[in-house]
């Protein structure tokens, strides 16, 4: 479950991300988070993986303090969370498999098993066969597979996706969300952000709507 | 051992680049200590002319041998003094015969030898030879002291200059080591900005993502360290031959004591300079979500 009781974030230079957002997403939901450009989408992704600090207010994951998470509990809140980026946060100079199999071997996962997860993972994204080309030759909607590869491989609890179709055409799209879809109904909890409206609509499920770093709305269409 | 996997990885996977930075980390240890080596000989070299100054000590006549051999004991038992040798009236006339042959007969023809016996030192340094000479010339038996002021002079001044031209050259060349090691540990710290900022996202241990850039650093400098290691005899060796061909008289230092004293002195600097460089790479990865973040938000 992810809760945010009252976050607030100021930057150093006075400019406010987020103004008092609160917001609850239990276990095992698919839950969109949208609104314009600059409205905070990132700026709360950022906060529940930890990778800054909240000026105000509490975020719980699973009831761990995100905030005053450290040094092993830090790394074991972030092992609980897949992350998709939409600018894909991989390794371009290493292959599919290298990038895919990072979080496992980080865990210090063998290598045989790490074989056949990458495989797997990366034939789940449609991208059976890639396993060894290098990430630099790869189209932006491959490239965006397998960044998710990588965030499933290690069967999180949570996913966060930071407008993972954002620099995708719409078939590219919604084989993202698909596949995001699949993770959920396995029993991950995904938050995603994005701008785009009609996918949030067309899906009819749970939003929660920022501006200007304030959450101006929260339903189902 | 997954930093270690990573790094072994990371330097096969780009070999050549790998093989340039470490070439080029080599080449700046074995300039450093080419030059270091090299004023270690200058220095050697100097040494070995002053040497060949003396200061010769003219005895009273008549003085009997053993009074002279208490004389030549108390002048090498001098800290002063490299060396001391007595030479005979006779030994000394030999040596003028031979010195200007055209007048050998003028020689053999005296009646009375007029060398005086003498005591030729060698101080140890050229510095301290006016006064080595006025401490001589106070000894009792010593009739009177004398030695080539000029040419004394102006090695004191040549060895001088070579000395400050020296420490001008390591310092120039220690600041050109620390500069090009640095530049290279930073080009390798922001090449591997990226890979810190997705270790910590798949969930790295912190020890993972803060070991991941000095373990590169520390793999570049032990293979830059082999190549200094292989390149750095030949080296020396080359700065010893020129030595030699320049100054045949010089017996210069022995090849591997150079060898020792310069390559420990590098490897040393070298190891302080990668010493920070880890210190900054694990800086600034503590650093690196919040320029990604900062980067993200230029994009959003």
């Amino acid at each position: 479950m992810i809760q945010m009781l009252s976050v607030s974030k100021r930057y150093d230079d006075g400019y406010y991300g987020l103004r008092d957002i609160t917001f609850k997403i239990g276990p095992g939901k698919f839950v969109f988070l949208t609104g314009e450009s600059g409205a905070g989408k990132s700026t709360v992704l950022r906060l529940i993986y930890r990778a800054e600090r909240p000026t105000n207010g509490t975020i719980l994951v699973d009831g761990v303090d995100t905030a005053a998470a450290h040094g092993r509990a830090l790394t074991s809140l972030r092992r609980r969370i897949g992350m998709v980026f939409q600018d894909y946060m991989l390794l371009f100079d290493r292959t599919a498999f290298e990038n895919v199999a990072l979080p496992l071997a980080v865990r210090g996962v063998g290598k045989r098993i790490i074989s056949q997860e990458v495989d797997k993972y990366l034939d789940q994204v449609g991208l059976a066969g890639y396993q060894h080309r290098l990430c630099c030759s790869l189209s932006g909607g491959e490239k965006q597979r397998v960044a998710l590869a990588r965030a499933l491989i290690a069967k999180p609890d949570i996913i966060l996706a930071d407008e993972p179709t954002g620099n995708l055409d719409l078939s590219n799209g919604e084989k993202i969300v698909e596949v995001l879809h699949d993770a959920n109904r396995l029993g991950a909890t995904v938050f995603m952000a994005t701008h785009d409206l009609y996918l949030v609509q067309s899906t009819r499920l749970p939003f929660v709507r920022l501006r200007g770093g304030r959450k101006v709305e929260e339903g189902n269409f | 051992m997954f930093t270690l996997k990573q790094t072994l990885r990371d330097l096969v996977r780009h070999p050549i680049r790998t093989l340039l930075v470490s070439i080029l980390i080599a080449v700046l240890m074995v300039a450093s200590a080419g030059i270091y080596a090299m004023s270690i000989d200058v220095r050697h070299t100097i040494a070995e002319i002053e040497r060949t100054h003396s200061i010769n000590v003219y005895l009273l006549r008549g003085l009997d041998q053993t009074s002279i051999q208490t004389l030549l004991e108390q002048m090498q038992k001098d800290e002063a003094v490299a060396r001391a040798e007595y030479v005979s009236p006779a030994d000394g006339l030999k040596k003028l015969e031979i010195q200007y042959p055209q007048f050998a007969s003028v020689f053999r023809d005296l009646t009375r030898n007029p060398i005086p016996p003498l005591i030729r030192v060698y101080p140890i340094s050229v510095q301290g030879i006016a006064a080595l000479a006025a401490e001589l010339r106070s000894l009792a038996g010593v009739q009177t002291v004398e030695y080539d002021e000029g040419s004394v002079q102006g090695m004191a001044n040549a060895n001088v200059f070579v000395h400050s031209l020296l420490l001008y050259v390591l310092v120039l060349a220690g600041f050109l080591f620390v500069a090009g090691f640095c530049l290279m540990a930073f080009s390798i710290i922001n090449g591997k900005r990226k890979e810190t900022a997705v270790l910590s996202v798949v969930g790295a241990s912190n020890l993972q993502v803060l070991l991941s850039t000095p373990a590169h650093l520390v793999a570049v400098w032990a293979l830059a360290s082999v190549l200094f290691a292989v390149v750095l005899p030949s080296v020396i060796r080359y700065s010893t031959t020129r030595l030699k061909a320049s100054f045949s008289w010089v017996t210069p230092e022995p090849a591997g004591v150079v060898y020792a004293g310069a390559a420990s002195v590098v490897l040393l600097a070298s190891l302080a300079c990668l010493l920070l460089a880890c210190v900054i790479a694990t800086l600034l990865a503590y650093r690196i979500d919040e320029e990604q973040r900062r980067e993200e938000t230029l994009l959003e």
